[in-house]
């Protein structure tokens, strides 16, 4: 049997459809801006190092994965970095309450950046390529602290 | 309201007061003698822990009312094991001038006992949780190695006891440095109060046993309301609530370790009065100090707190002000933004001495009376006086170092997790509710435990000195 589609199912489906690409085309901006926003963090603040593709991803879902509050998940964030892609774009923004946050949010992203991969395992050195190592979560990696030091006792 | 049964003994809580208790108790026992225990939370495994990123499925804030100064907040655990589970493990004894207070220094009390009555109990804790701590020499008389090494100090700490040879110890700890049968060794991920590795000692993964003695039944999620005491003078047993229902249990011997906030709250529901009943709730004040280095690398400890500093600890100031353990932190790291320094800083704390006031209290919430009133005013004079010096206390500590920048944060931590007082210890029952074997003055036969009974609030973390109290009071029965 073949069902007939009525009009105005055509025209409601239709508006969803674009409803639902807009809200898709809005969430990957959103995440494109996130992940810019980390990578601008980044590179800004440890030159000449390499950290992008797949590392970077595992870095931003990892940072967005945090239980409860965490840095990708506030509203502000998500208004300030939803409108101001580039990677300039700390140095752009001209609402100091807003740069003052956004200054304030690159300490606990670089802290993540530290302890998630290999960058003090293997060491600074211009353009290495950083590599994503574990969850800067104790809980999803357990022993995530690259710092510490345990000799042999 | 339905009896229940007979028994020896009652203990109310499983926390450290209780459970050093029970095992010193049931060493001592009869084969046939019989325990109860009243829980008011819930058994809740690490995994469940873990799993919900909890301690407990009881919100703590929910149990009690507080008012006073609103930056000031309690914080504890209730569920199996108590605050065992929220702790950080940090294990220092105490000073045997901390038992000396007004003697020495005209401030506070004199506790009934001294460090040398403790010294045996105290290795008897360490030795079951696992104590890793300093080589000789000791900031306090020892008789033996702790059971497990040192762990591994940072750069800066290295420095410091370069400087303080005789004050800066590697920080005695129950994170082990060392894996045990019954937890993993300790990777410094600086989330203690719920470690990810079960790493550090709880009444969970190192007392389970004392709870497993087929002497002993564990009641979880029974609230206990009341002591009952006949005649003012001998406790009969325990009205507790369990599953909506009232429940009472009869015994000789009643034990409650439901810390500084229940304890007294329980004993003024159950009509026990004393003037200073509830009276002196304090815990000791923390300040935070970031120290950014020159050329010098932090963070290379094996576990989150690496070192204690006694350097500002004992000495004549402490009849002018509180004294004060420097803490050094690990983990998690605190890392500098600026290139190149990322690792060069550490961070540090200074746990301050209170003098405990009586208008810090905690009494029956007049609005609820199913609720502790908690209120807390103010800080001491003599605590805040110390918390002002820190500035020039940490310009000398760290002169002649490579040190670019200290900042110290300009006000107290809201709460340091020790909560003490409210059921005073002493040997005079006009001005103690407990005596030295902490056995309530007015009722023998009710042994009130941990910190609750502390005299006064030195600031070397209390648990072991609780829990070696516990030890002492079962072998003194």
């Amino acid at each position: 049997m073949t069902a007939r589609i009525s009009r105005r199912t055509l025209v409601v489906g239709g508006l969803c459809g674009v409803g639902l690409s807009a809200g898709l085309i809005e969430f990957a901006e959103r995440q494109m801006n996130v992940r810019g926003y980390v990578q601008a963090i980044i590179y800004r603040n440890i030159p000449g190092i390499i950290f992008d593709g797949a590392d970077l991803d595992q870095l931003v879902e990892d940072l967005a994965r945090a239980p409860g509050p965490n840095i990708l998940s506030y509203e502000w964030f998500k208004d300030v970095v939803g409108k101001t892609v580039d990677s300039e774009f700390v140095d752009s923004i001209q609402n100091e309450r807003v740069r003052r946050m956004t200054t304030a949010y690159q300490h606990p992203i670089l802290n993540a950046f530290f302890m998630a991969t290999d960058f003090f395992p293997e060491g600074y050195r211009e353009g290495r390529q950083i590599s994503f190592v574990r969850s800067s979560d104790p809980y999803v990696a357990k022993c995530c602290n690259p710092l510490a030091i345990f000799d042999n006792v | 309201m339905a009896q229940v049964s007979s028994y020896d003994l009652i203990v109310v809580g499983t926390g450290f007061a209780s459970s050093f208790f029970l095992r010193g108790f049931l060493k001592r026992s009869a084969a046939n003698s019989r325990v109860l225990v009243l829980e008011r939370g819930r058994k809740l495994d690490h995994d469940w822990q873990v799993e919900h990123r909890s301690n407990s499925d009881i919100i703590h804030t929910d149990t009690f009312r507080k008012a006073g100064l609103s930056s000031k907040s309690w914080n504890f655990t209730i569920g199996f094991g108590g605050s065992s589970n929220c702790w950080s493990a940090t294990t220092p004894r105490m000073l045997p001038n901390d038992f000396r207070s007004k003697s020495l220094y005209g401030v506070g009390y004199d506790w009934p006992v001294t460090y040398d009555d403790l010294a045996l109990y105290y290795d008897e804790v360490e030795e079951v949780m696992s104590v890793s701590g300093p080589d000789a020499p000791w900031p306090v008389p020892r008789t033996k190695p702790y059971p497990q090494p040192p762990h591994r100090m940072t750069e800066p700490d290295r420095l410091l006891q370069a400087k303080y040879p005789d004050a800066y110890f590697a920080a005695p700890s129950a994170r082990a440095r060392i894996a045990t049968p019954d937890r993993n060794q300790c990777c410094a991920n600086g989330v203690c109060t719920l470690c990810p590795m079960d790493a550090k000692f709880t009444i969970l993964n190192g007392m389970r046993d004392v709870y497993k003695d087929p002497r002993v039944e564990v009641l979880t999620g029974s609230e206990v309301l009341a002591v009952d005491v006949v005649g003012g003078k001998t406790a009969r047993g325990i009205i507790y609530r369990q599953d909506g229902r009232e429940y009472s249990a009869n015994a000789d011997l009643v034990f409650l370790g439901a810390h500084a906030i229940f304890n007294p709250f329980i004993m003024l529901k159950s009509g026990i009065n004393h003037p200073l009943l509830g009276r002196r709730l304090n815990e000791r004040a923390w300040a935070h100090m970031l120290v950014h280095f020159d050329g010098v690398e932090g963070f290379s400890g094996s576990t989150a707190m690496t070192a204690h500093g006694y350097m500002f600890y004992d000495g004549p100031h402490r009849a002018e002000r509180g004294a004060m353990i420097i803490e050094a932190h690990n983990s998690p790291p605190v890392l500098r933004s600026e290139f190149g320094k990322w690792r060069q800083a550490q961070l540090f704390k200074f746990a301050i001495e209170e003098e405990p006031d009586q208008s810090n209290r905690v009494e029956i919430d007049p609005h609820d009376p199913s609720l502790p009133l908690v209120t807390f005013n103010a800080h001491s004079e003599y605590a805040l006086a110390s918390f002002r010096k820190i500035p020039e206390l940490a310009e000398e500590l760290f002169s002649g170092l490579p040190v670019e920048k200290i900042i110290v944060e300009p006000e107290l931590a809201p709460d340091h997790v020790h909560i003490q007082g409210t059921v005073m210890m002493g040997n005079d029952p006009s001005n103690s509710v407990v005596d030295d074997q902490m056995r309530c003055h007015s009722i023998p036969n009710l042994i009130v435990g941990g910190s609750s009974v502390f005299p006064t609030c030195p600031p070397a973390n209390p648990t072991l000195t609780l829990s070696a109290l516990s030890l002492r009071t079962a072998a003194l029965l």
